[in-house]
């Protein structure tokens, strides 16, 4: 199999065509036998030669007596076949299988009602990769393989793709090129043929977070997603946010998740992803749109929609709607499949609601594998690409659907062990800032603490880095009590603690409170127990003291302090209790 | 009845329910259990485990060389002890403690039957008469400064 370039030797390119092309005395070229493949100049030098024959040859039946076959233009990328229909009864044409045969450049003919576009993949691959050319919501068939007409070392593919026919261009010409080879990142390139040779480009690497084989990955159980637009709390601060989906990895690790993921992408399978074969599935969505004018009906995750825009029919996977009832929807995120995008005032309709575009219009190049980067220990999420926020940790990342950068807070772990007694009780407190002693006024009490009622309210916002639950203490000086009183709340927010009881008794504003970091038993069945809480670290290290006793009178320990610095890895100790009695 | 302790003012006050009768308004106070509901009281989550530690104990020193030491209380931290109202004289056994030195007058008489023991006495100032040196020594005082002293062999 030869390959004849644009800069091939004329005599044998032309004789190479000529022979494994015929041509017709009606114009009609077809494909006879031979597996060179030919640059479409080659097809225009091979017609004028034999059209300026004085006799026919071989197979072909065209010589000098009949009209012109084809013009070039664009240094011989752009060939026209003349239609001589009308003078001559002679229609210069190709067959599809001609055309797999050229490259290079663009083919016209039957007077533009039909047209091949050239396209050429530029880049790299890191391994054997088939590439896919999707053009309108189908996957063509393949006879390029893993490659053909490499005529470079940055040239992966160089086709011809029909671009047009019976007078109507196919999706606007419009094709994506995917690679999805398992094992290595993806890529995906849109373009838009036309005259000419038009240029994709893919390159691809290996992806060291994707070497499990590949039917292990599909033998993986427990995986979900909920793929529709919610809110996910990824702070852990109250205010959850947008995403179209959320992935559960369930019982499995997050590289798991990610392999899984990639694999209803991958080349060679029909497994479906949010509700289209992965083929068609280009990674997320490629536009969003503010909507109003709603119909009356409902949106159906993943559902076909539909519009046409300036007279193009065109569909898309629906994302996510923010509200499902399409009277009171205000966004649509879309994945195009075929056509264009909508614009202000074109209605996007699915199987029971519509909606009218409202002038804004926002476009995405999501990640081509859908999820983002995984780095092997840590996220970085694609636009609107949500995971279950109890697997996420703090140096994760997740993008939502307004474009903000999320991530899980440093919730870092406070653990005192112990050993050698059934029943010690931990305290663990911030160190004042002068004294060697625990800070025993964080804050006062606030207004309002009546007797009866379920929160307890401190004067100023309590401290981001508080236990989600614990105990607060208050000193009810007013009422002239002599120790601090425990209040266990079981969450806090602001400057209000939810208490798991009521208030004893009514507190004046101004006491001294704090909010020790353990207060409380540490617990299990043998040594070492262990006392432990979280709390989400601010990002600088500061000091803590407490101690842990044991005072049960049957047989009393020696109190043991203690002491440190929280920092990013949280704060964890062991103490020994030794026997007092 | 149990000891109450006023945590902010950093007072311990044991009643007289929990002293032993001797005879008429005589008590004893058994330091084992001082020293056990000290313990317990700063345990407790609605006691004092958030507050300051109370006492500082040693234990009994059983068969060192053919004898056996008492243990120690040391009351620190400033907290203060007192007795309810009614005893004139309470006797504090089992222990060599400090409970006089951190007691509020109330009219009661407590006698602490410490040990003297090896004693460690000043060269320069304080610490009374020595009684015949047998062994000139250094230690470090409570502010951790260093000391000459001589020890005495008077227990």
């Amino acid at each position: 199999m030869a390959i004849y370039d644009r800069d091939a030797t004329a005599a044998t390119a032309v004789a190479a065509w000529l022979t494994q092309f015929k041509v017709a005395s009606t114009g009609a070229i077809t494909y006879v036998s031979g597996s060179d493949t030919f640059h479409v100049w080659w097809m225009h030098r091979a017609l004028q030669k034999i059209a300026w024959d004085f006799a026919i040859s071989g197979d072909d039946e065209i010589n000098l007596a009949k009209p012109n076959p084809s013009t070039s233009e664009a240094l011989g990328t752009i060939i026209t076949l003349n239609d001589h229909t009308t003078d001559y009864s002679v229609n210069y044409t190709v067959t599809a299988t001609v055309m797999e045969y050229h490259f290079g450049g663009s083919v016209t003919y039957d007077g533009g009602d039909e047209a091949y576009g050239g396209l050429i993949v530029l880049g790299s691959v890191n391994s054997s990769t088939y590439l896919e050319i999707i053009q309108n919501n189908a996957v063509l068939t393949s006879h390029w393989g893993t490659g053909k007409n490499q005529t470079d070392a940055n040239t992966l593919l160089r086709v011809c793709i029909q671009t047009r026919t019976s007078g109507a261009d196919i999706d606007g010409k419009r094709v994506i090129v995917k690679a999805n080879t398992w094992g290595d990142t993806y890529a995906v390139w849109r373009t838009t043929l036309g005259l000419g040779e038009s240029v994709a480009a893919i390159n691809t690497a290996s992806d060291p977070q994707n070497n499990t084989s590949l039917g292990t990955v599909q033998g993986y159980t427990g995986i979900t997603n909920n793929a529709q637009y919610q809110l996910l709390d990824v702070q852990s601060d109250g205010n959850p946010q947008p995403f179209y989906s959320k992935w559960d990895r369930g019982s499995n690790t997050n590289k798991q998740l990610y392999e899984w993921i990639k694999s209803l992408m991958v080349y060679g399978t029909s497994d479906t992803i949010f509700g289209i074969d992965g083929s068609f599935f280009t990674g997320g969505p490629t536009f969003s749109c503010d909507v109003d004018t709603g119909g009356s009906g409902t949106w159906i995750s993943n559902e076909i929609v539909g519009w046409t825009e300036s007279g193009v029919v065109s569909s898309g996977l629906l994302i996510a709607a923010d509200n499902m009832t399409d009277t009171s929807t205000t966004k649509l995120w879309i994945h195009l499949l075929k056509g264009i995008n909508p614009t202000d005032g074109t209605t996007i309709s699915g199987a029971t609601a519509s909606n009218d575009v409202d002038t804004t219009i926002t476009t995405y190049n999501p990640a081509s594998n859908h999820v983002g980067t995984f780095t092997g220990t840590a996220w970085i999420g694609g636009y609107g690409v949500g995971i279950d926020p109890a697997d996420l940790g703090v140096n994760d990342s997740l993008t939502d659907l307004d474009g903000d950068i999320l991530s899980p807070p440093n919730n870092v772990s406070i653990t005192v062990s112990t050993n050698g007694a059934t029943a010690p009780h931990v305290f663990l407190a911030r160190k004042d800032g002068a004294l060697e002693a625990p800070d025993y006024t964080d804050n006062t009490v606030g207004v309002g603490n009546t007797s009866g009622n379920g929160t307890f309210v401190v004067t100023n916002a309590i401290a981001s880095e508080t236990p989600p639950t614990g105990s607060v203490l208050v000193l009810d000086t007013t009422g002239g009590a002599t120790a601090y009183e425990e209040l266990i709340y079981t969450s806090w927010t602001g400057s209000t603690y939810t208490l798991a009881g009521t208030l004893p008794r009514t507190y004046t504003s101004g006491d001294p409170t704090f909010t020790p970091i353990l207060y409380i038993a540490a617990t299990g069945g043998a040594d070492p127990r262990s006392a432990t809480t979280s709390l989400i670290y601010g990002g600088t290290p500061f000091n803590v003291m407490g101690w842990v006793r044991h005072g049960d009178p049957s047989s009393p320990d020696k109190p043991v302090p203690i002491s440190g610095s929280v920092g990013a890895a949280g704060f964890s100790t062991t103490v020994q209790l030794d026997d007092e009695s | 009845m149990a000891y109450t302790v006023d945590w902010i003012a950093k007072v311990i006050t044991i009643p007289v329910g929990d002293l032993t009768l001797i005879s008429g308004t005589y008590y004893s106070l058994s330091m084992q259990d001082f020293h056990e509901e000290i313990r317990r009281l700063e345990w407790e989550f609605d006691d004092g485990l958030w507050a300051p530690q109370i006492l500082e104990h040693t234990n009994t020193r059983l068969d060192f060389v053919g004898a056996n030491y008492a243990p120690f209380d040391e009351i620190i931290n400033g907290y203060t002890v007192e007795f309810g109202a009614g005893p004139t004289r309470v006797d504090l056994l089992g222990s060599n403690n400090n409970i006089v030195d951190v007691l509020i007058p109330s009219g009661v008489s407590v006698v602490p039957s410490n040990s003297a023991g090896l004693q460690v006495y000043y060269e320069e100032g304080g610490g009374g008469v020595p009684a015949p040196p047998l062994m000139a020594v250094k230690f470090k005082d409570d502010l951790g400064v260093v000391r000459t002293g001589v020890v005495s062999g008077l227990s």
